[in-house]
């Protein structure tokens, strides 16, 4: 070996090491923050309306101990009455749906009835962002005594707690075919199985919920972008039509334009096709504006988050390719999609008590025009000085 | 069927193990490919597999 | 936090730049793309859009983690299977029993449309069958740039073929469309694209005598003739196939296997149907051997993911999109046979959502079908997957094939019937009501 081998040989490995080494450090500060995002819990004060706390894998045992047991939060008026369930967080990239879970668990108060919240039904989804999409692990929301901090997930379950998909996924029990990473997509695997994939299961256990506390209405919110042809609209499943086509004229004529579709019987797996046909609730899903998923905005910051405004998708909206209006001055921000998620879910409950006197449940919670007045921050209450049995952390 | 699954995923660390270890195996000693820039793009392609095996992403 | 459109366009310059430059001084396509990658975060940190540049840098290596660890344990796979003699003895098997070129390049070509059409994935027909089919065709005295371009095409045709299109699922997902009705709408255009190419390769190519043809074959191993020779040979490919199937018409008695694992028990069958004695070392061997073989191709699914996920956070993603959904509907029509193959070349499947999504819904504005709408870019989409900076099905078929010409030279051997199937796609979307009824 000449010498100049004999020295090069160990100044190639320092330099591997090197290299090595700084590789290790840029994956441990992406490390650590994978790690806080899997772990980070949102803070939510509930309202002394609280009756029980319960959780998911209570209506099926094998989630417990998985990312994708959640805490199901129940209000009971102890009048007799219907029962209606709220549910936020199927998508946890469409955080409008859990955050007006929140504020409506932090002021509710019921005097008929039951209501059952869920603010983060794809729990293990909070734990991870979309792959591909950069998106801010949370936003900020401003309050009067500080600030609370709100996630933004993924659309589908974190593969740490599902993996590997299969590459193509097969809807139970209609056998169509579906996109692969539908297989993680809390919103197509219903009416799940017990023994099935975690999302499979998660959907069954939210089904157990509905069929053994017998809910009369069922609300699945979420969030859709402007180029989407269903935002700003109610999908109801065929035997609710009649309360949500009422509830879309009174709130279009009233408060906010408020469009109405019938659930399609050729889509699988939806909370609006699958509660209604695999139970008797009366399943309604909720679509509101978010410009932060629409496929061609700009940097995706935590501002596009809360306020929705985008220079791009102002292009669009001003050559009518959105299916709502869309300024920049205006946007879409945050008390705006949270209120409508408020509202509409307080008129189908306020029209299901018309059409059917005896389901009728009598629950007040923040509303559009309060939460326009307002803004979020208001009606979240600060942890410190909460009685403690009403913090959660989830 | 969720024994089976949980097995399938075990299945899964095991390959991604075996990955990581070949790829760090080939960062220091390799036939074809042996510049510094090479160096830089196995480093960086290990990244998702270690992390993934310690079950952080 | 506002923009305008200058620092964004900015952003995408900066970023082309980077990449042209680092493929000049490091001469490597993947280090390229994250070093692009790099600078768009960059510019997105200093702009004050993102807390977090390194986070976004390490989460882009995730976005095709699956799509690497897929291609390691399906070239493995290969590898296992040709070393065991398999690929060499049914070659030869095929030659004695075929006379007629046009009716071996035939088959061939269905053989090539059947795992990609029962995966998704163009990869997996290269993977699977590149090897062989690239013997069989040069055998009929097809060049060796012909061959290439023959593989390459029933490769993405059959990425393109039912039952899975993977863009056309993630399109339909997307805009909550249902994945029905799209059998005929791919089927028909694919098949004659297929029976072009198969008449394009095929033309003026002179095939080889039987004799002399197996006089350059190696022999094969004696354990491969006679039946139990044909269950060695086909047990393996049939487990494959078998397990895809199974997936598909068993999908809630199975658990979920995924496709690496389908390739991993394949991989199995084929060690244990290897007539020549090999120990776990020497398969370890393979498996390293496989590893360097295949590193570029998973550097690229894995730089790739850098840069996407620094184009959303720049922006730059957004650009993209904007400008080809503010194009009036004529300007589609003439641009959109660059627009998606070169989505698909630097967003992979991404290419689907950015594109193909906010296309869908314009078209559904102007009632025009959007079954066949779909199924048109879904032909177009495919033909991306030879075109800078991934490449990646262009990349695998020149591994496969063992072409030695120049990228260029492979890109003119697929221009023609690549540019028949993106006519037949255009037409469909310009008349989308017109094959309303084949929907």
């Amino acid at each position: 070996m000449s010498n100049h081998q004999a020295t090069a040989q160990p100044s190639k490995l320092l330099q591997k090491i090197i290299i090595l080494a700084v590789v290790a450090v840029l994956a441990a500060i992406g490390g650590i923050s994978f790690r806080n995002q899997r772990l980070f819990k949102e803070t939510v004060v509930s309202s002394d309306a609280l009756t029980e706390t319960r959780w998911l894998s209570d209506y099926l045992p094998s989630l417990k101990g998985t990312y994708s047991d959640t805490p199901i939060f129940v209000y009971d008026s102890g009048v007799e009455g219907g029962s209606v369930l709220y549910m936020g967080g199927t998508h946890p990239y469409e955080p409008a749906c859990s955050l007006s879970a929140f504020i409506m668990m932090e002021n509710i108060k019921v005097e008929k009835g039951r209501v059952f919240i869920i603010p983060q039904a794809s729990y293990s989804a909070t734990t991870s962002g979309i792959l591909g999409n950069a998106y801010p692990v949370s936003f900020d929301i401003k309050t009067d005594w500080g600030k609370s901090t709100f996630k933004i997930g993924d659309r589908v379950t974190n593969p740490l707690d599902q993996w590997p998909d299969s590459f193509t996924y097969i809807h139970y029990p209609s056998g169509q075919s579906q996109a692969y990473q539908d297989l993680r997509n809390l919103n197509r695997c219903y009416p799940g199985r017990p023994d099935g994939t975690l999302t499979e299961r998660v959907a069954f256990a939210v089904m157990e919920l509905i069929r053994s506390e017998k809910i009369d209405m069922s609300i699945d919110a979420h969030e859709a972008s402007l180029m989407y042809p269903v935002v700003g609209t109610y999908v109801a499943h065929d035997r609710a039509m009649d309360i949500a086509m009422m509830a879309a004229m009174d709130l279009s004529a009233t408060t906010f334009d408020m469009k109405i579709e019938q659930s399609p019987g050729s889509l699988k797996g939806f909370t609006h096709r699958e509660w209604g046909d695999y139970s008797d609730t009366l399943a309604v899903l909720m679509e509101t504006p978010e410009p932060f998923i629409d496929r061609i905005v700009g940097p995706l910051t935590e501002d596009l988050m809360t306020e929705g405004k985008d220079l791009f998708l102002s292009f669009a909206g001003d050559k009518g390719l959105t299916f709502v209006p869309y300024s920049l001055e205006t946007g879409w921000p945050m008390r705006t999609r949270v209120g409508r998620h408020l509202s509409g879910a307080a008129k189908v409950v306020e029209y299901m008590g018309m059409f059917f006197p005896e389901k009728q449940v009598i629950a007040t919670w923040p509303s559009y025009k309060e939460l326009q007045e307002l803004d979020c921050g208001h009606f979240l209450h600060d942890p410190a000085t909460a009685d403690p049995d009403l913090v959660f952390k989830i | 069927m969720i024994l089976a699954q949980t097995i399938v995923t075990y299945i899964y660390y095991i390959i991604t193990a075996i990955i990581g270890i070949t790829l760090l195996k080939k960062f220091f000693k390799r036939e074809k490919r042996q510049g510094l820039v090479y160096d830089l793009v196995y480093a960086y392609c290990l990244v998702p597999f270690i992390l993934r095996l310690l079950q952080i992403k | 936090m506002t923009y305008t459109v200058a620092d964004v366009a900015i952003i995408a310059a900066a970023m082309v730049i980077a990449f042209v430059l680092s493929s000049k001084y490091l001469k490597s396509t993947e280090i390229s793309m994250a070093a692009s990658g790099v600078v768009g975060v960059a510019f997105a940190f200093a702009h004050g859009w993102t807390k977090e540049p390194i986070r976004l840098l390490v989460e882009g290596l995730f976005n095709n983690l699956d799509l690497a660890i897929l291609f390691i344990c399906a070239s493995f796979f290969v590898n296992v299977y040709s070393e065991s003699g398999a690929l060499n003895a049914i070659t030869r098997k095929l030659v004695k029993r075929f006379n007629s070129k046009w009716v071996l390049m035939t088959f061939m070509g269905v053989f090539m449309l059947i795992p990609g059409a029962l995966t998704g994935a163009g990869s997996v027909s290269v993977f699977v069958l590149g090897a062989l089919v690239t013997a069989i065709i040069r055998f009929m005295g097809v060049s060796d740039r012909k061959t290439a371009a023959f593989v390459f095409v029933f490769a993405i045709l059959s990425a393109a073929a039912p039952p899975i299109n993977l863009w056309t699922m993630l399109m339909t997902a997307q805009a909550n469309m249902p994945y029905v009705g799209f059998e005929l709408l791919l089927l028909i255009p694919i098949l004659i694209v297929g029976a072009f190419t198969i008449i394009y390769v095929g033309w003026g190519a002179k095939r080889q005598s039987k004799e002399e043809i197996l006089k350059v074959l190696p022999e094969a191993n004696e354990k491969y003739d006679g039946a139990g020779g044909w269950v060695r040979i086909l047990l393996p490919i049939l487990t494959l196939l078998v397990l895809f199937i199974l997936a598909l018409v068993l999908p809630y008695d199975l658990p979920v296997l995924g496709l690496p694992l389908m390739f991993v028990l394949s991989t199995v069958v084929a060690i244990l149907c290897n007539p020549g004695k090999a120990g776990l070392k020497d398969y370890y061997g393979m498996f390293e051997k496989t590893m360097e073989q295949v590193f570029p191709l998973v550097a690229t699914v894995i730089s790739v993911g850098v840069l996407q996920n620094s184009m959303a956070a720049s922006g730059v993603k957004g650009l993209i999109g904007t400008a080809f959904v503010l194009l009036p509907f004529v300007w589609i029509y003439a641009t959109v046979l660059l627009f998606a193959p070169f989505a698909q070349g630097s967003m992979s499947y991404g290419s689907a959502i950015v594109i193909g999504t906010p296309l869908i819904f314009m078209f559904n504005t102007a009632g025009l079908n959007t079954t066949v709408v779909c199924a048109a870019l879904s032909l177009m989409f495919p033909i991306g997957d030879c075109l800078p900076p991934s490449r990646i099905v262009g990349r695998l078929t020149i591994e496969a094939t063992g072409y030695q010409g120049t990228y260029t030279s492979f890109l003119k051997a697929v221009a023609a019937p690549c540019l028949l199937l993106g006519l037949l796609a255009l037409i469909m979307l310009i008349y989308p009501n017109t094959f309303a009824f084949l929907a």
